[in-house]
């Protein structure tokens, strides 16, 4: 028998695709370790991951090769991810500089897969998208409709105002 | 499947998204996108500017600001603390040294710079020279207390002590706070206990209020709500004038009297004060008047071993943490170690913290947990607990308590 670092396991994207991978960058997930762990026999079944499609999951599971012999994340690391540094390692962002459709299909998927540092970096990038523009350049960057009304928009000005005079 | 967007990503992600957005600028301008982002940017929004407030009670435009946010019911249920501070100087001078106030290793460099390049009549322009929480002030003060009387979960806080790294109490004359009555009568009136409260010698406090008939009787009842009270040491100028220090400290102890559900007490007179032969009943507060005291911490204590122990016999059955330091005692072993029997006594205590204990000749050496013999204590390393349970002191009890002082190793 192939010994775990040998194994692979054949997922199933949801354009009905089959993707073999070593289990140990499927493992990343924890959607698919869980599922191999009930599953009991990896390889023989295959995994259906529904709701990303084959460009999405071998984007996904590309991230999971170049991790795949990172340490797992502690717990102190989820505590809270508040104040967080928005700083991403180079390769990550290379690896992120996708159109925002594959950007946002990549956080979707890391989060369905339950791939916390993957949900991290995508976020992270988001974020910086956001960095230093304004209310309209932010909808410009991602093509929003500013859809408040005019007392709307009003009142969250006057509690910014609020806020920043402290 | 619709094209992947923004906007096509749960709230849940957008709110992720949010928190690893800057809160100095990035956070607002999110907020005035559009509603879904707004909404994602909202609670890091409130953790950021709203869940801890902080005003100068006698600056009626502060007082107007924190009107506008608990106005808002939204913003308004989710504030944790609301600080009623004293002290003038603080946002001047986080302007004047353009720094913004989480920014606090920065701080530590320019306040001192800052502090010492201003006079104290540079001070006393910036702070104004009124002092006093007079009628139109109690009335905004009662607007906002009024507004959170429905939210339970805000703790209300009053406290006089200069924010950390100030330095500025040395330019506000002791005595000169005049706000204790008026703000309790507000919150009498609002219906919105104050929850923690501070104080300094900074605060006017004037026995002849607390007599029969003086204008603190009525405002007296509110006191029975707080729940933890600091008496904090000020920097700066003594006060001279006994009679003034007389009245301020009887004042205090009718104070005391009404904490009659404190559950926190943080005690650490100015040393002027323990010095003085008729204020000595001051150097221990008299936690009689506290049968729910929970949480005690004593320091800069100068007095007989009786006196502490009579102090801490007082609430024995209910305290579950104690911390005492800055502790001088005659015949430091002896007294120690009957005070070591008496905590052990104690059905409740969990938590003990005992440091820079000294009579004049040596200082304690420590215990460390799971050893019987003392090691030196650093005064520096405040932080480590002496003793960190019942549980852990009867163990020591057990395999032979034994004190050794510094000059001793």
């Amino acid at each position: 028998m192939a010994s775990e670092g040998e194994q692979t396991v054949k997922l199933v994207s949801s354009d009905n695709v089959e993707i073999v991978t070593e289990r140990k960058v499927a493992e990343r997930s924890m959607l698919i370790k869980n599922m191999i762990e009930d599953l009991g026999a990896p390889g023989e079944e295959p995994i259906p991951i529904m709701n990303v499609s084959e460009a999405v999951l071998r984007k996904v599971l590309e991230w999971c090769t170049h991790h795949k012999n990172d340490p797992a994340p502690s717990q102190d690391d989820d505590a809270d991810s508040r104040k967080k540094t928005t700083d991403i390692e180079d390769w990550d962002q290379k690896f992120m500089q996708v159109d925002q459709e594959m950007l946002f299909e990549i956080i979707l998927a890391a989060n369905y897969m339950d791939i916390k540092a993957l949900l991290d970096v995508g976020c992270k990038t988001v974020a910086n998208m956001i960095k230093g523009k304004s209310p309209e350049e932010i909808r410009k960057t991602f093509n929003i409709q500013n859809d408040f009304t005019p007392e709307e928009e009003d009142q969250i000005r006057r509690e910014n105002e609020w806020a920043e005079d402290r | 499947m619709a094209e992947a967007h923004i906007l096509t990503l749960p709230q849940e992600l957008l709110q992720n998204i949010a928190n690893y957005v800057d809160t100095s600028t990035g956070i607002l301008n999110l907020r005035l996108t559009c509603r879904e982002l707004a909404g994602a940017a909202f609670d890091c929004f409130v953790e950021e500017y709203i869940s801890e407030l902080s005003c100068f009670v006698l600056d009626p435009r502060r007082l107007k600001r924190v009107i506008s946010i608990t106005a808002n019911p939204h913003l308004a249920r989710r504030i944790r603390k609301l600080t009623f501070n004293f002290c003038p100087f603080e946002r001047d001078y986080y302007f004047d040294i353009n720094i913004a106030p989480q920014e606090n290793q920065a701080q530590d460099s320019a306040a001192v710079s800052f502090m010492r390049d201003h006079t104290k009549a540079e001070f006393e322009k910036l702070g104004q020279s009124c002092f006093t929480l007079d009628a139109s002030k109690q009335t905004l003060v009662h607007i906002i207390l009024k507004s959170l009387a429905p939210y339970a979960s805000c703790a209300v806080h009053v406290d006089s002590r200069e924010p950390s790294l100030m330095q500025a109490d040395q330019h506000i004359e002791p005595l000169s706070l005049d706000f204790l009555g008026g703000l309790l009568n507000a919150a009498s009136r609002a219906g919105r206990p104050i929850d923690y409260m501070t104080l300094t010698k900074k605060v006017l406090l004037d026995e002849k209020a607390f007599d029969h008939g003086g204008s603190m009787i009525q405002a007296l009842p509110m006191l029975q709500h707080v729940r933890r009270f600091t008496y904090a040491r000020a920097l700066g100028a003594a006060v001279h004038d006994k009679q003034e220090l007389s009245s301020h400290l009887k004042a205090l102890k009718s104070v005391m009297k009404h904490l009659t559900f404190l559950e926190e007490l943080d005690w650490r007179p100015d040393l002027e004060y323990t010095l003085k032969r008729e204020s000595s009943y001051l150097t221990t507060p008299d936690l009689q008047w506290m049968p729910n005291l929970k949480v005690l911490s004593l320091s800069s204590l100068r007095c007989p071993y009786g006196q502490l122990h009579q102090t801490l016999m007082a609430c024995s059955p209910t305290l579950t943490e104690i911390t005492l330091w800055g502790v001088y005692l005659k015949d430091l072993t002896a007294s120690c170690t009957r005070l070591l029997r008496l905590l052990r006594a104690m059905p409740n205590l969990q938590k003990l913290w005992m440091y820079d204990w000294h009579d004049g000749y040596q200082r304690l050496g420590v215990l460390v947990p799971g050893d019987t013999t003392f090691t030196v204590f650093d005064r520096n390393d405040v932080e480590d607990p002496v003793f960190d349970s019942g549980e852990f002191i009867d163990w020591n009890f057990e395999h032979g308590l034994r004190f050794m002082s510094v000059r001793e190793t």
